[in-house]
Order: C-alpha cells, then structure tokens, then sequence
C-alpha cells in the first residue's frame, strides 16, 4: 500500500532544481520546476540513465542524459518512444518539508 | 600531461575489476544487454586479450538472428541496428586474431542485413536512437570491413558505405554540430560519435578512389566538426554538464581526429583536462560512474578503459597506434604490460 515519505526540504531547492532520493527502497528523482514539485523513476528504461541529472525541458519534460528518451514529466510518458514509460508519484508539501507518496 | 605509468597500473587494475565482474556482462554467464557485451569485448580487444576469450565471441555468433543482426538484449530476437553494428564491429575486429570461421560467416550475414537494412537516403533507422547516431554505426562497422575485410566484403559495402557517409556530411551544421531535435539536442555525444566514427575514417583512406576527389571536404567537416567538439569543453574538462559517457566520448572522439588532422598540440590541452577530470571523477576503488559522485556502471568502466588506452595510442608519435585502436588501420591492437588477473587479484577486485 502506498504511503507518504519525507523526501526533502524546501531548502534543498534553493540551489538544487532536482534531487536524487532513496526511499522505501525505490530509486527516485524530485524535480522543483518554476514551483511545482514533481517526482519520478529515476532511472531512464532504455539504458538506466540516471533521470535526476537530465536536462529540464519545457512541458515540462526531462530528457535522459545518456541517449536522450525524454518524458512528461507529470504523466510519465516517453515522448520520443511512445511505448516506454516512467512510474511518477504524488507530491505533497507539508510545512517545509517536501513528501512523496509510494 | 598525464603520467604514463600511473595510466598502465590503472589499466591493470581495472582491467582485473572487469574480469572480476565477468557474470555480468558476459553472454556465457546468461542473456544480456547487447550494448554492454560489445563494450566489455572492445576492451578486451584493445587490451590484446582476445585469443584467451575466444568464447565470448562465439557467444556473440550464438545469438546472432536470422536476418544477421542482434537484438538490444541477447534474448530478444527483434533486430536493433544501433547495438547490431556494434557487435558486427567487434567480430570484424575480433576475427583478425581468432580467424574463425564461423565468425567470418556471421560477419556477411551482418553486412547483407545493413545493406538491405538501410533506407534510400542512406540512413539507418533504430527507433531507441537517433537517426543520424543511429547512421554512424553501421558506417564505422562498414569503414572497418574496408579498412581490414575480406576484398569480397570491401565490393559489397561501398555503395552502401557511401550512401552512409553522404548522409552524414549532409546533415552536419554549418557550425560543425550534429545535432537531433528529438533526442539529442544540445548535440555533444552526437557530434563526437558522428566525427570519430564515421567521417574521420575517411581521412584514413587517402587513396581510395571514392573519397580521394572528397578530402578536401571531408578535411572540412572534421575540422569543423573538432572546433566545435572543443567549444563544447566546460572549464573543469568534462563534457554536457558533468556527464562521464559524453566526456569519454568526446575525449575519444579527439584523440583520433587530433592524430589524423595532425592537430595534436591545438586539442593536447583540452584531452590532457578531459582525462584529469576523468580520473578525478572515477568510483573508488574501481570503475566508473555515469557522473560524479554515483555508484558504478560496468559500461561506464568499459568506456573508461577504452579512453585509457586510447590515451596510451594517442601519446605515440605515428597516428597509426590510434588508428588501429578504431579499427581503421591494419594489425592487431595491444596493450604492452597487461597482466592477466590472477585468481587472487580477481578475488580483490571483487571483494
């Protein structure tokens, strides 16, 4: 059953626009984009690209810095490889601390 | 300038950690990535290993598919040009040493599928990659069946190889990039894959009769080509925001253009930087990392390994050292001071 997990602080934003998080033994990637939050898979399912350092695009999308495959960042689709996809998960911001949903 | 002997002893010691980490990334220990297996066998060619892993060659012959290519994992019989032409590109290699026949015929049936494979504009298509990335691949592969294929191979790709290399040039931009909306946009990997793996080779061929009325052209989009691999260079040397494979790639890719163009001393500094920020950035106590600071991939390592000793080749005087580190020149590459890992160094490099 899902359940929620303190992820960050608002402070880790302050320099940082993404932040790569264990929790509940998943590999994540939390991205802050002009003040939204937004938390996906942090591994690309091409070749395993780690998502947290892939570029931001407008969509807003982020693109895998290895080869590439960049996805929706809130729907988790690939937008150049129709039948891959990323897992995202809610995002909730409690005070000052940023909480994901697994 | 980076120290010779401190480079030898780390090829040594990543060369043991890679055969320590042997079960995963060879065919013979199970079904694996098709990309990471042509990695691993690069390195091991380069380190003139090749006799002793005669088998994992003939695994890669085993899971060859019917059309002549292979799939992007070993078990999947579904044909994925960009990791085919990799592997088809290690068997040529590799067959330099071993002569097998059954390797030579796995060979054909891969250069028939890239001939039949290959779209009226001269492209490649993978739908995992890039089109113009996608191209440079079986181009390298048929730049090596020219280089040191069998003279019935060498008739049978040069149309083909044409059409290839045309593609290539056609699309470079005027700034020298390659650049592919869909995937690669700011065009750093593409770039440097596209220079040294496909347009480079052309060089190398100076009395070819196809490319000889070409040279000065060609001559042109690898200059080109190489400023803008260096404009892209970050101040601490590493390429596309601290990314490993991106700066092994570029690095690489200048190694070989700077040997052939015989600009040494105008890329000497940025390669010398590269490598610094290379090792500087590698996983304790072995391997290498995709970027800074994360744990190790086994390709990444490869790829590390594959920069060292291209390093070495790129130190010598002749360019042909490096050349043959391509594929592109004749012989048999080698890593002079290879220890074969003992059981108890495999044992460490394990542990």
């Amino acid at each position: 059953m899902a359940a929620w997990h303190s992820a960050a602080t608002l402070d880790d934003f302050k320099a940082a626009k993404s932040k790569y998080l264990d929790l509940a033994g998943k590999e994540i990637a939390l991205f802050h984009i002009e003040g939204t939050f937004y938390a996906t898979d942090n591994f690309c399912p091409h070749r395993g690209g780690p998502l947290f350092r892939g570029h931001v695009e407008p969509g807003p999308s982020v693109r895998c810095p290895l080869h590439g495959w960049a996805f929706d960042i809130e729907s988790g689709k690939c937008l150049n490889m129709p039948q891959a996809k990323i897992s995202t998960f809610p995002v909730e911001i409690r005070g000052e601390e940023v909480f994901v949903q697994i | 300038m980076q120290n010779i002997n401190k480079i030898k002893n780390l090829i040594n010691s990543e060369y043991a950690y890679l055969m320590a980490e042997h079960d995963n990334w060879s065919l013979l220990s199970g079904p694996k990535n098709t990309e990471l297996v042509a990695h691993a066998l690069r390195v091991i060619l380069h380190a003139g290993d090749v006799k002793r892993n005669e088998v994992e060659w003939l695994a890669v012959v085993d899971c060859q598919n019917e059309e002549g290519a292979w799939g992007g994992e070993s078990d999947n019989p579904t044909s994925a040009p960009w990791a085919s032409a990799f592997l088809a590109l290690m068997l040529i290699r590799g067959n330099v040493v071993l002569k097998n026949k059954n390797i030579a015929k796995a060979i054909e049936k891969s250069i028939d599928f890239f001939i039949k494979d290959q779209k009226a504009d001269g492209r490649w298509v993978d739908p995992a990659w890039a089109d113009l990335d996608t191209t440079s691949h079986p181009v390298s592969f048929f730049n090596v069946v020219l280089a040191i294929g069998e003279p019935k191979w060498k008739k049978k790709v040069l149309k083909s190889w044409q059409a290839g290399l045309k593609f290539i040039t056609d699309n470079q931009n005027p700034d020298g990039s390659w650049v592919d909306k869909d995937f690669h946009p700011t065009g750093v990997e593409t770039t440097a894959h596209l220079v040294q793996d496909s347009v480079i080779v052309a060089l190398c061929f100076p009395d070819r009769k196809e490319v000889a009325p070409h040279q000065e052209e060609l001559k042109n989009v690898c200059n080109k080509g190489m400023e803008k691999l260096l404009s892209f260079q970050a101040k601490d040397g590493s390429y596309d925001s601290e990314n490993m494979d991106h700066t092994m790639d570029s690095t690489r890719s200048l190694i070989i253009i700077s040997k052939v163009l015989r600009a040494e001393k105008k890329c000497g500094p940025a390669i010398e930087k590269a490598m610094d920020w290379i090792n500087e950035y590698k996983c304790q106590p072995a391997g290498w990392p995709d970027f800074p600071g994360m744990k190790v991939n086994l390709e990444r390592t490869c790829d590390g390994l594959d920069v060292l000793m291209k390093y070495l080749a790129w130190r010598e005087k002749d360019w042909k050292p490096a050349g043959r580190r391509w594929g592109y020149v004749t012989g048999i590459p080698s890593f002079k001071g290879l220890k074969k890992p003992s059981k108890k160094q495999l044992a460490v490099a394990k542990a």
